[in-house]
């Protein structure tokens, strides 16, 4: 029963901490228990280095996207894709993937491991990949 | 996630840029109150840290209108509580001839039931009513909450009204965390 009333006392002065006005708390900046100037201090040092890391993610994902929307190869091999079906483009990776002649055994390792979620995404990149190798006629019909 | 309803990366990285200096030490504070090295064998910067990269990557759903202190006080007790649930399993199995167990590993909300020592528990109980021993109205108020009973008869009790008992229950909390700012070391009880 008494440690369920300390209980609630340290949450009476945790409490307080969270209600106390900034000006109060600053008073008390660096006094026996409170925190201290450098500990504040180290942990805005690490907000602005995660901001900066996450800006700088940010940008390089933003360049990225930019390039490859000015890639005029990119835009012919989406707007190709776009005509064909997953399942014909499914057909024509199967079929590549069985012609082991044609297919360095790295590449379709390669393949195999993008591949591995099988998600019409996936499909459809390895589709445009093995266009682009030359291994699969963009123009051949899904049914052919 | 949506944007209506929870904040952006982007509003995320301002709130947090905007902390004041008030606002990360009483984060801080807080972090080290609810015992974060005592039951997690984390440092207050670990486990602010950890709550900033949380909040950037949008990992934990901030949802618009939550203060940024709440925010960060809300994840951070949670992150120490999964936490003390792995240190406190760790120090099991580290410990093979099963003597004592850290007493102040375990749930968040139910730290203080393994405090152990009767006299600790009596000694922190004795100096809390004593520091109000010359306020008769807050000695009523702890004195009631000592013996568990509900707000609803503490009024009846110690005669308050709902602002009396608002008064008093701020007064205790203001002169309890001005005497004990570090709050009650439940880490000393198996001491």
């Amino acid at each position: 029963m008494s440690a369920l009333f300390l209980k609630i006392m340290n949450e009476y002065i945790i409490g307080s901490i969270i209600e106390s006005s900034d000006k109060e708390y600053s008073s008390n900046i660096g006094h026996d228990d409170y925190s201290s100037q450098e500990g504040i201090n180290s942990a805005r040092s690490f907000i602005h280095s995660a901001i900066k890391e996450k800006r700088q993610e940010r940008l390089t994902r933003t360049k990225e996207l930019y390039a490859q929307s000015r890639n005029p190869k990119n835009s012919i091999l989406d707007n190709l894709s776009s005509r064909k079906t997953i399942q014909g483009m499914f057909s024509q990776v199967v079929s590549v993937m069985q012609d082991k002649e044609r297919v360095p055994e790295g590449l379709l390792v390669a393949f195999r491991e993008q591949g591995q979620n099988g998600s019409e995404e996936d499909i459809r990149n390895i589709w445009k990949s093995l266009v682009e190798l030359g291994l699969i006629d963009s123009e051949q019909d899904d049914h052919s | 996630m949506d944007n209506q309803t929870h904040y952006s990366e982007i509003e995320i990285e301002e709130l947090i840029e905007r902390l004041t200096d008030a606002q990360i030490g009483k984060i801080l504070h807080v972090y080290r109150n609810k015992g974060c090295l005592e039951r997690a064998g984390l440092t207050d910067q670990d486990v602010f840290q950890n709550v900033v990269v949380q909040a950037l990557s949008t990992e934990r759903p901030w949802g618009k209108g939550l203060p940024v202190e709440a925010y960060m006080i809300v994840s951070g007790k949670s992150y120490i509580s999964n936490e003390a649930e792995k240190y406190a399993r760790n120090i099991c199995e580290s410990q093979s001839d099963g003597v004592q167990i850290e007493s102040f590993a375990s749930e968040d909300e139910d730290y203080t039931d393994n405090v152990g020592s009767e006299s600790f528990i009596q000694a922190w109980v004795e100096k809390i009513l004593h520091l109000f021993a010359d306020d008769k109205d807050a000695s009523c108020f702890l004195e009631k909450k000592l013996a568990q009973i509900k707000r609803a008869q503490i009024l009846i009790l110690c005669e308050f009204t709902d602002q009396v008992y608002r008064n008093v229950e701020k007064r205790i909390k203001d002169k309890t965390r001005k005497r004990f700012p570090a709050g009650i070391p439940f880490s000393e009880a198996g001491s």
